[in-house]
């Protein structure tokens, strides 16, 4: 893969939250939600990101758009998140703020509720041209033509632009806000769980207007979910992820139908699948508590359930390894075990 | 064919919205029979919780009420809206029927003003007769305007079903709801809460249960930590001793201090010991197998270390695990019909998977027993269902046995709900089959199909014609005009020769 095709390059990103306690307020512990993770989104690329719930997708997310700091100012941030935007390097994980906010438009985020995610007392034209006044210099009556055209292309009248979000259906606000990420021409739109609060009928016109757009307008996307029959259909490549790590990364129907980490071969196991003549293949059981971030396990956080666990797996986080082409698994047993 | 558990005929569920009828539930008919898991989808609002709650009576009334319908539960008849149609034809009031409610309290008012003024005309004199008057103006009044015979006999009604209905839900049915923690009471241990559930206790029983808890611990602590207790409390004593007594330092009192200090707990811990002595055998015993069966019940439903996890709070569990000492407490009373409504939608997949898994374990070791279960999720009714019923719009649409739904889907809001998932068959990035438009507003419902909003097939009749729900082939059930002409005209078609 050239580098140019490359829209994202995640390396070794760490997202860290301190905890404050005692009279003292010092510090008493650290939430490592991030710990670690590297992978990369292609321009026209959908990657799927996966994992169970606490694991830090949203984190994720919220580190790829640099808002992070704005909403925890003690967060600490390690490694490189560097976007090539038009042949431009820039590195969101080190970016001040005044340099970012040029870059800020190129990157939007959808949210999975969409009735908490609307300001209730802004009408839709001004959910929409908010961010258009923030990162652009449009006029009003331009910023009205913007504002129109891009309800068209969600699916939305025109004449609905001045009515309030509490008006619509869960479905249509979630329209207005891929409208509003749509606003900026952004390359990559993060959706966290952008359909889980939404009907089964409805969640499949949201899903086919995402890719419409893709097509159209050839944005990536970072699509966090947790039904991962959706992902793979919609997903290029899926990250599953694990306790602040990403444990697996390849190509998506290679990691849904062909796991090599044991958590994905336990997760992708447990998928539920609408064929009510299958067989189901004997599930894989997990033993043991969910450890959080505060409590990680040393080395591999996933050895404390994990069948496969040995020894060795306490002492070093894996990182993930090309075992096949294009398909990245972090763990070494399962390595040794299919060299071997 | 299979035992009947619960036959459910026509059941109306209505709620009062702002002065508007909301038909959630608008004549439902489905059976539940002895030994299935039966699935319930639908879109949010279509009225699957609002159906199976109907069954139980767990409606908040006002603002709903089920109006109709007839549900036998076991053999037994445990509604019949004919009889609360015959109370309900019953005047409302005694006198001036047409008189309607908003009016009713005006007249009345104008009433009892008309009765004062006759106070200034006609020569009544005294507090006494004053009061008495009065009195009688109260009665008259309402006696007039306010007096309902109806009311009585909707009461007594009420009273009958509810009290069936406490009976029944507290030995033979058993509910899970989305949201584990909001059902379990956050300041008992889990272990409290489950032998409440197997055995409902007395509050003089609770607090036998406290000592006998509390005397073991008691027993059960090291010495060292005995005296380590004592030294602690001694302590304390002298601290908050001398603090009242004005930091007096005196040799005696310090003593005297320290050693009430010292004794208090080992005091309490024997009191406790005593205590528990005067307790009976037998109710040792009980509370050790009580024990024992919850530690089954959380065994069987896969919390690890039962033993310890007994004596812990719900806010120590995970979600996952909250919910399946839901599930414990629910199997505790041995029910015959579990209703799940939604019972993994806030879990992960893993778990998820366990707790479906659960379900038809429990299904395989008891024949007699049925679980219900609403969902969403298709992929979850493929799994655990063996027969399924499609809601939209407060009506049944499709009932069929599971495979025969997925294989031959007739309606086609099911045949859009279908589409609307990704299967493997499906090639990357194609489009979904989805279903257009949106779900139309309950107070707002065609008159005719109900998804006729949303329909692409649909035919001229469609927009007013609500269609029944007919039985095309044994135990396939669909209410949509285009299957049901379809059907007819088969039939009334000349027999092919072939055959
Ligand atoms: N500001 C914060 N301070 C402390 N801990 C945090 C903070 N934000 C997130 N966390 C913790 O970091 C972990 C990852 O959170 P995150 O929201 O990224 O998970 P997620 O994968 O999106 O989960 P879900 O599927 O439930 O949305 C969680 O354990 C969470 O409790
Ligand atoms: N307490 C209530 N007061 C007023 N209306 C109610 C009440 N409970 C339910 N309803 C109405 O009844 C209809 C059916 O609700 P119900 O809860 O059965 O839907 P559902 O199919 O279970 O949906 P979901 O998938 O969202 O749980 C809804 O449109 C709702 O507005
Ligand atoms: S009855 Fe008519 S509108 Fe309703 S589903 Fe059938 S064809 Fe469509
Ligand atoms: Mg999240
Ligand atoms: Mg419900």
């Amino acid at each position: 893969m050239s580098d140019k095709q490359k829209l994202v390059d995640v390396k070794n990103l760490k997202v860290h939250f301190p905890l404050f306690g005692g009279v003292l307020s010092r510090r008493v512990a650290t939430v490592k939600a991030v710990d670690g993770i590297s992978f990369s989104i292609k321009r026209k690329e959908t990657i799927g990101l996966v994992g169970e719930s606490g694991c830090g997708k949203t984190t994720v997310g919220r580190a790829l758009v640099a808002i992070l700091r704005q909403l925890y100012p003690d967060v600490e941030i390690d490694g490189s998140i560097t976007y090539n935007f038009n042949g431009k390097s820039v590195d969101f994980a080190r970016l001040k703020p005044r340099e970012l906010r040029k870059y800020r438009s190129k990157v939007q985020m959808i949210f999975q509720d969409p009735f908490a995610s609307l300001n209730p007392r802004m009408t839709v034209a001004q959910i929409i041209s908010e961010p258009l006044q923030l990162h652009t210099k449009m006029n009003d009556s331009e910023m009205k033509d913007r504002v129109g055209w891009l309800l068209d292309k969600v699916g939305l009248q025109p004449e609905q632009a001045y009515r309030y979000p509490h008006e619509f259906s869960g479905g249509q606000r979630q329209r207005v806000g891929i409208a509003r990420a749509l606003a900026t021409n952004p390359d990559l739109i993060i959706c966290d769980e952008p359909v889980s609060a939404l009907d089964v009928s409805i969640q499949a016109q949201v899903i086919n207007l995402m890719m419409d757009l893709q097509e159209e307008f050839g944005m990536s996307y970072l699509f966090i979910a947790h039904d991962l029959s959706v992902v793979e259909h919609i997903a290029d490549r899926i990250a599953v992820m694990y306790l602040g790590n990403v444990v697996e990364f390849g190509e998506s129907s290679t990691v849904y139908y062909d796991p090599r980490h044991p958590y994905s071969k336990a997760l992708l196991s447990a998928v539920p699948r609408p064929d009510p003549h299958r067989q189901r293949e004997s599930r894989i059981v997990l033993e043991g508590d969910v450890p959080t971030p505060l409590n990680k396990p040393s080395g591999c956080g996933f050895r404390t359930r994990c069948p496969l666990a040995e020894k060795s797996c306490a002492e070093e986080i894996p990182v993930l390894e090309e075992h096949a082409l294009e398909h990245w698994v972090a763990c070494p047993i399962v390595k040794e075990k299919n060299a071997g | 064919m299979r035992e009947k558990l619960f036959e459910i005929k026509g059941l109306k569920t209505y709620f009062n919205i702002g002065g508007q009828t909301a038909k959630a539930v608008d004549g439902v008919d489905f059976d539940i029979y002895k030994g299935e898991i039966l699935g319930v989808v639908g879109e949010s609002g279509s009225g699957k919780s609002v159906s199976l709650l109907s069954l139980i009576q767990l409606i908040p009334n006002p603002p709903g009420e089920v109006t109709d319908g007839e549900i036998t539960f076991n053999g037994e008849n445990i509604f019949n809206g004919d009889e609360l149609k015959r109370i309900k034809a019953v005047p409302q009031y005694r006198f001036f029927n047409k008189l309607d409610v908003s009016k009713r309290t005006g007249v009345a008012f104008l009433f009892m003003v008309a009765w004062l003024v006759l106070h200034l005309v006609l020569p009544i004199s005294g507090f006494i007769p004053f009061l008495i008057s009065m009195l009688l103006m109260t009665g008259v009044t309402w006696y007039l305007f306010f007096n309902s015979p109806r009311k009585r006999h909707e009461r007594s009604f009420r009273e009958k079903m509810y009290t069936r209905m406490r009976q029944i839900r507290g030995s033979e049915i058993a509910m899970i709801f989305q949201e584990p923690m909001t059902s379990l009471n956050p300041v008992y241990t889990i272990g409290m809460q489950i032998i409440e559930a197997i055995k409902p206790k007395s509050f003089g029983e609770m607090v036998k249960d406290r000592i006998i808890d509390l005397a073991a611990s008691f027993r059960n602590t090291r010495w060292v930590n005995k005296v380590r207790a004592s030294v602690i409390a001694a302590v304390l004593f002298i601290f908050f001793g001398q603090l009242g007594t004005g930091w007096s330092f005196q040799f005696t009192q310090l003593i005297s201090q320290a050693l009430w200090g010292a004794a208090l707990p080992l005091v309490l811990g024997y009191l406790m010991v005593g205590l528990d002595k005067l307790i009976p055998k037998e109710y040792h015993e009980e509370y050790v197998d009580l024990q024992r069966q919850g530690i089954k019940l959380l065994d069987q439903v896969g919390i690890p270390s039962p033993e310890t996890r007994l004596k812990d709070y719900p806010h120590q569990f995970s979600g996952g695990m909250r919910q399946r000492v839901m599930i414990a407490m629910a199997l505790a009373k041995k029910p015959s019909l579990l209703i799940a409504d939604e019972p993994t939608t806030a879990l992960d997949v893993t778990i998820q998977a366990q707790i479906l898994e659960l379900m038809k374990e429990i299904k395989d070791q008891r024949e007699d027993a049925a679980i219900v279960l609403i969902t969403h999720d298709l992929a979850v009714i493929a799994e655990t269902c063996e027969r399924v019923i499609v809601m939209y719009g407060g009506k049944i649409q499709e009932v069929a046995e599971v495979k025969e739904l997925f294989d031959n889907p007739l309606h086609p809001y099911t045949k859009g709900l279908l589409g609307s998932i990704p299967t493997p068959e499906l090639q990357k990035k194609a489009r979904l089959q989805a279903i257009r438009g949106m779900v139309p507003n309950i107070l707002n419902l065609p008159e005719g199909c109900k998804f006729c909003t949303r329909c692409d097939v649909k035919i001229d009749k469609c927009d007013s014609v609500d269609p029944p729900l007919m039985e095309v082939t044994p135990g396939h059930l669909v209410r949509c005009h285009l299957v049901i002409d379809e059907m007819l005209e088969q039939q009334n078609a000349p027999v092919s020769v072939s055959e």
